[in-house]
């Protein structure tokens, strides 16, 4: 039998994967290191010991096990290397997700600290935002406008700049 | 149930459960993993609550419950007798930090929030915003694992630091001496601990990838510890040398300080953090040997004569680590090398005086490379020293230094003599041997053009006249004089080479081409065809007019008339080769050919070996038995001194007679009268006749040699400044002489004078000119 790390959710569903994709979440990974599973060959060890992630809901955490799994052999991620402010070409079509679903992607991605999964979902989100004006965002997200007339005038006026 | 939403909390029920977590953890007490779990969550509903995040106030929070814990600590050890502080204080520091480490990763989100902001922080701060960065920045955050050991450093360490760095120093006195310090990993675990306390441990837990190693700061460890620890080593050192020099002789001492040198790295490897040895160790170096240098140079000269090796060793050993501690020492060596060479080769007699040179220096070599490697472990600054006396010795000039220096000659004529067939044969291995060692030798040459044409020489004779040991010995002595000098110094050796065994398939051709065309050419012959140029002979036997040795072909044949029984193979041979390859003209050498001649009046059927002028001479009495100088000039039209030469040879080796016997020297008169000896008896069937006067030939050698190479150099060194001058176009004198200098090195060396005058001529043959400036030339195009 491999060793499996098994993660359970907040609806206590069992996800027992890799420990090497597991790490990949730096939270789970210092989690691991201080049961010093790290090293351990004894399978007893990876049973006895699963990690709760008690505010990750178990359809996210699928959603991050399946990033996860498709991002296992990606190098290192480098700090702030890139100019590139597009979707990377891979995860367009797992990002193709309701908003529910890529908002807790956003939450889980930064509690359990995988980088490149918040990257990705950032720029996402970012690319829904492009190009659109205030109304138009107001109906993407569902935001309702609480400004007063008069507070949204001296918004404008200061950031005429930006208007042509 | 919980959620990564950020949502409203209590901030004090949750802060109240996670404390006493915080300090159980810190003191290494076991706790459930679901507590360890759960206190993640914790800390990150904390970090996003609403309606603002309560980063800010759970640090505060933290800090002071560390600073609570970390006074504990310290009122424990405040009471602990002094005999037992060190060891107490190892172990609560020993958890401390392993529990530090744990709550630093606990608090894993929290340290990220900061690094955030400080990162932004770090942006606004640094172009326009410097001048203001002092009112803007927040106030000092530290990740929490940081902050823990910070709380240990104020609260613990600085307050017993007196009593802990007196313990200490006082364990390694007592090392010092000799003395037990009971648990060595203690004193070092504490001296670290200095170094620790100011670590970070880094963002990532798990990924400790060497390059993301946090930057260490030995800040505190050097004034709290290092100052004092450095300090108490160079009094200890001081004192101790000056006591063991009261009592010790200077080998002694050396013995002695160089194992207190490595007793101390031990030491000091064994207690202290790296970064401690080489500090510590120059301060004992400075105390022991520094200090006390002078002594050490005084005995060195009387070291270096007794050749101890084993107190050099130790000189050695002590003085290589000071600036330029060695010089002394490197001086010392060369002048002993140069007056030990000077010694070997003064006193030189006899015939073998080439071989008892190239012998004598190899000895001196030999033992100082051996004492450079043993003694000096082939320091580069002794291998130069050895270098440089060697190459005084070598180049040493006799005769109140005025002659020439002689070891080019020498070391041809040694060369000569491994390479000659002789009685006594060397195997393949010795030979090589041989000739590497004269390679060694070689090297130290300043003039090795003069070594090039005296080598030249006697490689030509050897070639013409079969006397090579072997043709692989002359090759490999080619590619060794190759390797050291490069393809320029040896192409003429190597093209009188390739010459040779063209000849000899010239001769295969020719002898073919003899039965293809049905010609009989009687008796057979063995042509050398030698390029002109490239061998130091000149076409007619008298010694050439130095200037002009570059004329060798044109110069107009002396009339002498081949035998007629000659007459017929060389003629074919003219034939065959004109014919094979037009457009060259072949230049007859007679008086380097030799013939095999066949006595068939004699008792015994006698072959002597000589030159084809002797042998025409000698033929000349096949139609008379005795006949005047007169005639035999006549017959021969051989002249001068090179008629009376080849008679000679010829009435010595008993084969004419003559009238009167005549001094060596004496000119013989034209109408003396030889006959043919036909009782001529020798011990040998075969046997030479001896061109005479070798030994003033071979003085005229050196002569010659000499202005040749004179002439050389002067072509050599206005080539190098052409050369020079060209990519160059204007130069300074001094820059020019340095880089001719730097350009004949190779061949030889040459002196100012010299080179001013090849200057001089060079601008009288407009080549260059002189610039306004001061000391300046300019190319002419």
């Amino acid at each position: 039998m491999a060793r499996l790390v098994k993660l359970i959710s907040s609806d206590s569903n069992e996800y027992p994967v890799d420990p090497k994709i597991a790490k990949m979440s730096k939270t789970v990974a210092v989690l691991m290191e201080a049961l010093n599973m790290e090293d351990s060959e004894d399978v007893e060890v990876f049973e006895k010991n699963p990690i709760p992630l008690p505010n990750v809901e178990g359809a996210v955490l699928e959603k991050v096990l399946e990033w996860c799994n498709q991002h296992k052999n990606d190098p290192a991620p480098q700090e702030e290397e890139e100019e590139n402010h597009d979707v990377p070409e891979c995860d367009k079509e797992f990002l193709k997700v309701e908003q529910k679903i890529l908002f807790d992607l956003m939450l889980a991605s930064n509690y359990m600290d995988i980088k490149g999964l918040m990257d990705s979902v950032a720029k996402m989100i970012a690319s829904m935002i492009k190009g659109k004006t205030t109304e138009e965002i107001r109906a993407t997200f569902n935001i309702v406008n609480d400004f007063t007339p008069e507070e949204e005038e001296k918004i404008r006026k200061e950031n005429a700049w930006a208007d042509n | 149930m919980y959620s990564l939403r950020p949502k409203a909390i209590d901030f004090d029920a949750m802060w109240g459960s996670l404390e006493p977590s915080i300090i159980d953890i810190i003191m290494l007490k076991p706790i459930t993993n679901k507590e360890w779990n759960y206190m993640f969550g914790d800390i990150y509903e904390i970090c996003v609550a609403i309606p603002d995040p309560l980063t800010d106030k759970l640090y505060a929070a933290v800090k002071s419950a560390l600073e609570r814990h970390a006074t504990t600590q310290y009122e424990k050890l405040s009471d602990v007798p002094s005999a037992e502080l060190l060891n107490e204080y190892h172990r609560l520091w020993q958890v401390y930090h392993a529990g530090a480490r744990y709550v630093h990763s606990l608090f894993r989100y929290l340290n990220r929030q900061y690094a955030k902001t400080r990162k932004t922080n770090e942006v606004n701060t640094m172009p326009d915003y410097q001048n203001f960065a002092m009112y803007i920045q927040e106030p000092e955050t530290k990740e929490i694992g940081s902050l823990a050991l910070e709380m240990w450093r104020s609260r613990v360490m600085c307050p017993l630091l007196q009593s802990l760095t007196s313990l200490l120093l006082a364990a390694i006195a007592d090392d010092r001496e000799g003395k037990s310090v009971g648990d060595p990993g203690i004193v070092s675990g504490v001296i670290q601990s200095f170094v620790q306390v100011e670590e970070s441990f880094g963002s990532d837990f798990v990924a400790i990838i060497p390059q993301d190693k946090p930057k260490v700061n030995f800040e505190f460890y050097r004034q709290s510890f290092e100052n004092k620890f450095l300090e108490n080593t160079k009094v200890f050192y001081g004192q101790l040398a000056d006591r063991l020099l009261e009592k010790m002789d200077c080998s002694q001492y050396m013995r002695t300080v160089i194992g207190k040198l490595e007793e101390e790295e031990k030491r000091t490897h064994r207690f202290c953090p790296t970064i401690t040895l080489a500090p510590c160790t120059k301060i004992c170096q400075e105390v022991m040997i520094e200090r006390h240098k002078e002594r050490l140079h005084a005995v060195a000269p009387e070291m270096i004569e007794n050749e101890k090796t084993e107190d050099l060793r130790n000189m050695f050993i002590l003085l290589k680590p000071l600036p330029s501690g060695l010089s002394l020492l490197v001086a010392e060596f060369e002048k002993y090398v140069k007056r030990k060479g000077h010694e070997a080769v003064g006193s030189l007699q006899g015939d073998t005086i080439p071989q008892q040179f190239v012998e004598r220096v190899l000895a001196v070599h030999e033992k100082y490379a051996a004492m450079k490697d043993q003694v000096f472990m082939q320091n580069p600054e002794f291998s130069g020293a050895l270098d440089k006396a060697l190459q005084a010795v070598v180049n040493v000039r006799e005769d109140n230094k005025k002659g020439p220096p002689k070891a080019s000659e020498r070391l041809a004529r040694y060369t000569d003599l491994l390479l000659r067939k002789s009685v006594k044969g060397f195997t393949d291995p010795e030979m090589e041997s041989s000739l590497s060692k004269a390679i060694i030798i070689f090297r130290y040459i300043e003039d090795k053009d003069v070594f090039q044409k005296y080598y030249q020489k006697m490689l030509s004779q050897r070639l013409i006249l079969s006397l090579s040991v072997s043709m692989d010995a002359e090759e490999l002595m080619i590619t060794k004089l190759k390797n050291a000098c490069g393809y320029e110094f040896t192409s003429k050796l190597n093209r009188m080479f390739t010459d040779i065994g063209l000849s000899k398939d010239l001769g295969t051709k020719f002898k073919d081409y003899l039965v293809e065309k049905n010609i009989k050419a009687n008796p057979t012959m063995t042509p050398f065809v030698l390029q002109a140029g490239a061998w130091p002979i000149a076409a007619t036997p008298t010694a050439p007019i130095p200037t002009n040795n570059d004329n060798e072909g044109n110069t107009p044949q002396l009339s002498f008339v081949i035998p007629s029984v000659l007459a017929d193979s060389a003629q074919a041979f003219q034939a065959f080769y004109v014919g094979s390859h037009n457009g060259r003209k072949l230049t007859w050498l007679w008086h380097l050919s030799n013939v095999d001649v066949k006595l068939t009046y004699a008792d015994k059927p006698y072959i002597a070996v000589m030159s084809v002028h002797q042998m025409a001479l000698l033929y000349c009495f096949s139609e008379a038995d005795s006949m005047t100088l007169e005639s035999l000039e006549e017959q021969t039209k051989l002249t001068g001194e090179l008629l009376q030469r080849n008679v000679k040879a010829l009435t010595e080796s008993g084969l004419l007679g003559m009238e009167k016997k005549l001094a060596v020297t004496e000119q013989l008169p034209s109408d003396s009268i030889f006959t043919l000896n036909k009782g001529i008896t020798n011990k040998k069937i075969k046997f030479k006749v001896s061109v005479p006067q070798m030994q003033r030939q071979q003085e005229k050698e050196s002569e010659h040699v000499n202005t040749t190479v004179h002439q050389d150099r002067k072509y050599y060194m206005e080539c190098a400044i052409v050369r020079i001058m060209k990519t160059r176009k204007v130069l300074r004198h001094a820059a020019l002489v340095q880089e001719v200098i730097e350009q004949t090195r190779t061949r030889f060396s040459p002196d100012i004078p010299f080179i001013k005058k090849s200057i001089e001529d060079l601008i009288e043959k407009m080549y260059l000119t002189r610039t306004d400036t001061h000391d300046e030339y300019q190319y002419l195009a």
